[in-house]
């Protein structure tokens, strides 16, 4: 599911924590249920929500456990949403998690000083949420914040080292192959590692084949090459993300694939809504 | 095992490392046990650490994501920051004095006799 979530000059803070939280677990299944400080008429949702993926685990934090997508990994990792008085700031991604004391167990916390900015016809500007069983992405472009926690794929380490972790978190403003911060980004927090050698935290990337937009009559057809984590040791499937042709669209936009299924795009990457 | 070691290990150019030095009872998760210990003594549970036994070494660290050591506890040991080591001033260029042309001096005009 895609929420392009879109905000009046009114939002609140807690209407912004109020409407991510019910979009994560499902609360939200028209525009009509967001929340007061939402511009309902702007926002618009895509796709549909994947039930018995995401669970808010403690009463008083934006702690959720994801289970993955592939249920025979039977991996279940979690993620907190941290809040100061006027921002979402950061993101944490853990491997596990102790539910007397709410603590994350081998986290990875990323800075993204996310906010809802009024929606302006001309920038279009706003908040784009999906959640779906592959990965929770925020992409808030009006405040830099393009952040992806997504499932991975198993490798012959991860199923050899079995506390490894099969989720990381993707900062996609780094664009594969372009500019200096190229095939970077990626941050798996919990994974074994040959060189330590025992487990340790993986600082990755973005890998996948460069892929070409062909003219077919009066349309042309993008071709998505699968994704995988970039790194010195086995590389990972990135579900649900995809590289696509260089600067195949402009900005941040949605198409569907030959499929009818939506995608998300940002810096030649697609991410599959549903 | 110095800092360079540990920043590869956390991948991390911020933050703390310290050994455990308390022990884990057994039947519990190491990293569980560690972690909610860490989280007592950082007297908050929205720590974000890493535990990580390291065999070759005899040793459980634990990574702590934070620009500040807060961490007073004989459990843990302080190990190494992760923050880079400041780039020395290149020493100053060898300024080699000038030292005058020795004055020509005449050639020595055979006596005649």
């Amino acid at each position: 599911m895609l929420v392009r979530y879109r905000t009046n000059s009114s939002c609140t803070l807690q209407n912004f924590k109020d409407d991510v939280n019910n979009i994560i677990l499902g609360n939200i299944a028209t525009v009509a249920n967001l929340s007061a400080g939402a511009d309902k008429v702007n926002s618009a949702m895509y796709g549909t929500y994947p039930v018995g993926t995401y669970v808010k685990v403690n009463g008083s934090t934006y702690t959720y456990s994801k289970a993955h997508n592939d249920a025979t990994t039977g991996k279940t990792h979690y993620f907190r949403l941290n809040y100061d008085s006027t921002t979402m700031a950061n993101i944490a991604l853990a491997q596990s998690y102790t539910s007397g004391t709410d603590t994350l167990v081998n986290s990875f916390v990323k800075t993204v000083n996310i906010k809802p900015v009024p929606y302006e016809a001309f920038y279009k500007s706003g908040i784009d949420i999906i959640v779906s069983n592959k990965m929770i992405a925020i992409f808030a472009p009006q405040t830099g914040g393009l952040q992806g926690i997504l499932d991975l794929g198993h490798s012959s380490t991860t199923r050899t080292y079995t506390d490894s972790m099969l989720m990381i978190m993707q900062d996609f403003n780094n664009v594969p192959g372009v500019g200096a911060n190229l095939n970077t980004g990626g941050t798996i927090p919990y994974i074994y590692n040959y060189d330590t050698p025992g487990y340790a935290v993986l600082t990755t990337g973005i890998q996948g084949v460069q892929t070409t937009r062909k003219a077919v009559g009066t349309s042309s057809v993008v071709f998505e090459n699968p994704a995988f984590t970039a790194s010195s040791g086995a590389s990972n499937l990135m579900y649900g993300c995809y590289r696509i042709p260089y600067c195949c669209f402009s900005g941040i936009q949605i198409y569907k694939d030959a499929s009818n299924l939506y995608r998300l795009t940002a810096n030649d990457i697609s991410l599959l809504v549903d | 095992m110095n800092k360079e070691f540990f920043q590869k290990v956390f991948g991390q150019q911020m933050g703390y490392v310290y050994c455990y030095k308390g022990t884990v009872p057994e039947g519990e998760s190491v990293a569980h046990y560690i972690t909610e210990q860490f989280a007592e003594a950082a007297g908050s549970n929205l720590v974000n650490t890493v535990v990580t036994e390291l065999p070759m070494f005899g040793i459980t660290v634990i990574y702590n994501h934070s620009e500040t050591n807060d961490i007073s506890n004989p459990n843990f040991e302080l190990m190494t920051d992760l923050v880079p080591d400041p780039i020395p001033e290149p020493p100053e260029p060898l300024v080699i004095p000038e030292v005058p042309a020795p004055e020509d001096t005449p050639p020595v005009e055979p006596s005649q006799g």
